[in-house]
């Protein structure tokens, strides 16, 4: 047989999904190397991670590796060899790069002229030979993102037995430390004989060992379906299903239920329990969360039912533990736990939560005069709430539920249920951005700007790697209210002077970039074209503005790409014109219409005049489609003006008036940002051409 | 059925026959067995070192008033170093739950991933926490650096939470119907003093008297070191870190300072691993 398969796999002890990934990868990748630095043809079959262990199987690997011929081109000859013949330091330094001796070279012409060739035969080889040789240093050698140590060696996790098979034999070889074999092992290491690496998945399933990676996942889906049976749902994140199923060789799915007393407590309160700590699956049906939750298990079956008792015994503990923080919160209304905040230091021993959330109270106050009066009340009182639930015990247990609980809170103690409802949630809505009103905006907004204020001015900055204290999500936060809000048109500068008014000067200014840099990253996320926002970022300074007018122009220059690459064009030339001239100390002349000589900037006047007018109303009324389209018009004349005018004329008052010409189109383009940073087109040659 | 001291008694026997010293508890306050000089300092001595005792871990924050079936301030744990872990540390940890009567083939073994940490300690490992069922029952930890130190022979450390095992075994609902011994319940040793240390620990300690107290040990750890003395150093660091442990119980501490003071805990423990290392190797 010329050919067979080569199979080879690692049992680890346990790794997490990622790593898995990671590793498979990796693996398959150094075998690779491996075959194609030694010139072992063969073909990739397939790769298998399980949490305990990583496999590759290659087919038709040939047993022979072919004589190889190699010829690496040296020095030229003339600088090869001294007066008398012998190796010059040239030709010395050439072989030792290759570590080769005199013997392995022979001069040949060239159409450069004679050189020194470096000649090598390997005879033929085999390649068990050669991968029982390699493959050791090539697994050993694989380098990962996060690996450990033990004994002499370092891997993901540690190794514990090593199977390489080419065709049904096992290579003789040591790898960390472990002697290959072509047995496999199971959970507690019992041995399982794989027959060929052709049969290895099929070895591995009958000790209840999937493999292969969707096979698995498939296999838990189907059983998924099968517990869930109309109306009963489930709606766990794709992280949650594939840490659960990723973490098992041979996923079971199966059904527990819990008392139904528990119910009584905030369901949301009772799902972050089950997935947290417990990785199990809440279940729904059309009235909301059913006593019954989904659990994964790692192959046993024929104890189920005892096993099913054990993960409801854990279930109940969580679930009562949080019931008892719970009932311990609720001894308190919300707002009494208001001076508990003294007793939380912030930002080391001088300062603490009480003192933040007192200026969170003012700044909302006065945020909330500006952009919505009739609410200050309502704002004050919000903010006030805001960080009660801090010191809540279930919030202690579970920092994500920071929001929510303070909402159950707030509802649970309220006499009148409609109003409570939608303060609650205005509460809740400040802390996590779920929905916006004013109250929730401008709560939300103080908070925000208060945690940024203080770590900016400890000097606390977050670098482009680091972020330890989430101050970017905390811009982030800041940005969506200032963009997202209805009816608020929030005023950044108004906002920067209100509440960074007892920082330094230096440090607000510092606020005020960071805040428009997170504000641009933002409109890039939203699909906004970066030399787009980059155009709008004269416009920043009020959010909301910004991001309309930013998606009307990447919405028409998406229809009109050629009219606004001329534009944007036009308008750098424009800004160079201007700028020359003002290095010469020349000034624009205010335009007059009597000094218009030539057509084409008549035409250009003409067309200004009649748009500054008409873009100023549509960009008051933010109707900056209707802006966009009106300014397009310019294009035609902007070109032939360009094409036919010189500005920079002999005769300075014809100069000048054109200067003032062209600084009246500046201004009008400017009402858009800066145009002349938006790109042109790349192909803009090629366009220009075929057009005209 | 076993009780409690049968685990005990059992889980002892299984590792002193394995060559561990079966080691007793060191009496200052701790929130882990790591902290027992047997493990943390052991460490740093050169060879080969075994060792195997149960150490009680006070956590105020897990104080529920002895009003919670599953939680308490103080529970138990089994502690285990085996240094450097051999290649079948995994296999000898599952025998010992057969052993101990937790048929390994018939209940869901899991080991998730979790890599232990001590911020405090300057220590961390790769490892899982064994569930069994669902139920956590040990951390699994091959620690690579332990006092800011990288180790040279990687140890396996083996923590067994006992309650948790007993409740497993016993099949009891609350942690306080577990049968210590045939005839004693671990409720009657137990119940009350969770509930006295829960009034303490939540609603009672002196924030301030307290934070002066850490200042104090502070002070104390200064000395000792300048005197060459890290043994007591590493007791007043201990006793520094049980009061923190009680004062953030208290509510009396937000994130950023308390990363400030483990920092601090760890810078001392650094310094108290280098010192304790360079005076066993010059002795």
């Amino acid at each position: 047989m010329k050919s067979a398969d080569f199979l080879v796999e690692l049992w680890v002890e346990d790794m997490p999904v990622a790593v898995q990934l990671e590793a498979e990868f990796k693996l398959k990748e150094a075998v690779e190397n491996l075959f194609e630095r030694e010139k072992i043809s063969g073909k990739f079959k397939k790769a298998f991670s399980t949490p305990r262990r990583l496999a590759v199987l290659f087919e038709n690997v040939s047993r022979d590796i072919e004589e190889q011929k190699t010829a690496i081109k040296g020095p030229p000859d003339k600088i090869s060899f001294d007066s008398e013949g012998k190796p010059s330091k040239v030709l010395e330094g050439f072989l030792s790069k290759y570590s080769a001796d005199c013997a392995d070279i022979r001069v040949r012409e060239t159409d450069k002229g004679n050189y020194v060739f470096l000649e090598k035969t390997v005879p033929p080889r085999s390649s068990e030979q050669v991968i029982r040789e390699n493959i050791a240093l090539a697994l050993e050698g694989i380098k990962f993102s996060k690996t450990m140590r033990w004994g002499a060696h370092s891997f993901p996790r540690p190794v514990r037995n090593i199977l390489v098979m080419f065709g049904k034999k096992a290579l003789k070889l040591d790898c960390f430390g472990i002697p290959g074999s072509k047995t496999s092992r199971a959970f507690m290491g019992e041995n399982i004989k794989i027959e060929s690496p052709a049969l290895y998945e099929k070895n591995l399933k009958s000790s209840r060992i999937l493999a292969d990676r969707k096979t698995r996942r498939d296999f838990f889906e189907e059983q998924l379906k099968d517990a869930l049976k109309a109306p009963l749902y489930s709606n766990p994140s794709a992280e949650l299903t594939e840490e659960t199923a990723g973490i098992c060789e041979y996923p079971r799915v199966l059904t527990g239920s819990f008392d139904e007393k528990f119910l009584e407590l905030p369901h949301e309160f009772l799902k972050v329990t089950l997935e947290f700590h417990q990785k199990c699956f809440a279940v729904y049906d059309k009235k909301g969360m059913v006593n019954q939750f989904i659990f994964v298990v790692d192959g046993v079956s024929d104890n189920a039912r005892e096993v099913r008792d054990n993960y409801e015994r854990c279930v109940t503990a969580r679930f009562e533990d949080t019931k008892f923080f719970w009932e311990n919160d609720r001894k308190k209304k919300l707002v009494e736990y208001y001076d508990d905040l003294k007793h939380v230091n912030y930002m080391g021993k001088f300062s603490t939560l009480y003192e933040k959330a007192e200026r969170i109270i003012r700044d909302s106050g006065e945020l909330a005069k500006i952009y919505c009066p009739n609410e200050t009340g309502e704002v004050r009182k919000t903010a006030k709430l805001l960080y009660c639930d801090i010191v809540t015990q279930t919030v202690g247990e579970f920092p994500g539920l920071h929001g929510m609980a303070g909402q159950y809170l707030l509802w649970g103690e309220a006499e009148d249920p409609v109003r409570a409802r939608e303060e609650s949630s205005s509460l809740r809505d400040a802390v996590t951005l779920e929905g916006l009103n004013n109250v929730s905006a401008v709560c939300g907004l103080a908070e925000r700007l208060n945690t940024l204020k203080s770590f900016f001015f400890a000097g606390m900055i977050p670098s482009t790697s680091k972020d330890p204290y989430g101050l970017r999500r905390a811009a982030d936060g800041a940005v969506r209210i200032l963009a997202e809000t209805e009816g608020v048109d929030f005023k950044l500068p108004e906002i920067c002077a209100l509440v960074f008014d007892d920082v330094p000067e230096r440090i607000k200014e510092e606020l005020y970039v960071f805040l428009k840099e997170r504000f641009k990253l933002y409109l890039i996320k939203e699909g906004i074209p970066a030399d787009v926002a980059n155009m709008t970022e004269t416009k920043f300074d009020i959010p909301k503005e910004a991001r309309s007018l930013s998606r009307a122009i990447s919405e028409a220059r998406g229809k009109q790409e050629e009219a606004f690459s001329r534009i944007a064009e036009a308008a750098k030339r424009i800004r160079n014109i201007l700028k020359q001239a003002e290095k010469l100390k020349i000034e624009p002349a205010a335009v007059n219409k009597e000094l218009l000589a030539e057509a084409e900037e008549k035409k250009l006047f003409d067309i200004a005049s009649s748009l500054r007018s008409e873009i100023e109303s549509y960009m008051n009324e933010k109707k900056y489609k209707q802006a966009l389209m009106s300014l397009v018009t310019v294009k035609e004349p902007l070109d032939l003006f360009f094409e036919k005018i010189l500005v920079m004329d002999r005769d300075e008052s014809l100069r000048d008036n054109r200067l003032g010409l062209l600084r009246d189109i500046d201004r009008l383009l400017s009402s858009f940002g800066r145009f002349d940073t938006l790109n042109a087109l790349a192909s803009d040659g090629g366009a220009e051409r075929m057009l005209e | 059925m076993k009780t409690l001291q049968d685990i005990i008694k059992t889980l002892s026997d299984y590792w002193g026959d394995k060559g561990c010293v079966v080691a007793q508890p060191y009496d200052v306050e701790k929130g882990a067995g790591t902290f027992n000089p047997m493990t943390f300092l052991k460490l740093f001595d050169k060879g080969p070192w075994r060792t195997a005792y149960v150490e009680p871990a006070r956590r105020p924050q897990d104080g529920r008033y002895g009003d919670n079936p599953f939680r308490l301030y103080k529970h138990l744990q089994f502690q285990v170093i085996l240094k450097p872990a051999p290649a079948d540390s995994r296999l000898l940890y599952l025998k010992s739950l057969s052993r101990i009567g937790i048929d390994v083939k018939k209940h869901d073994i899991r080991f998730l991933e979790d890599n232990w940490e001590s911020p405090s300690l300057g220590a961390w490992g790769r490892g899982w926490e064994v569930r069994c069922d669902g139920l956590e029952i040990t951390q699994f930890t091959y620690f690579q650096q332990a006092g800011g130190i990288e180790l040279e022979d990687v140890p396996v450390e083996l923590t067994y939470g006992l309650e948790r095992i007993a409740m497993f075994l016993q099949k009891k609902k609350s942690v306080y119907d577990i049968d210590w011994s045939e005839t004693v319940k671990y409720g009657t040793l137990r119940k009350e003093e969770e509930r006295q240390f829960s009034v303490y620990y939540f609603e009672k300690a002196s924030v301030e008297g307290l934070r002066k107290v850490c200042d104090f040990y502070l002070g104390e750890l200064e000395m000792l070191l300048e005197n060459k003395l890290p043994l007591p150093a590493y007791d007043c660091l201990l006793n520094f870190s049980h009061i923190f442990n009680v004062i953030d119980a208290r509510g009396g501490i937000d994130h950023t300072t308390r990363a400030d003071m483990i920092k601090q805990m760890r810078g001392y423990a650094n310094r108290i691993a280098l010192m304790y290392k360079e005076m066993r190797e010059q002795s």
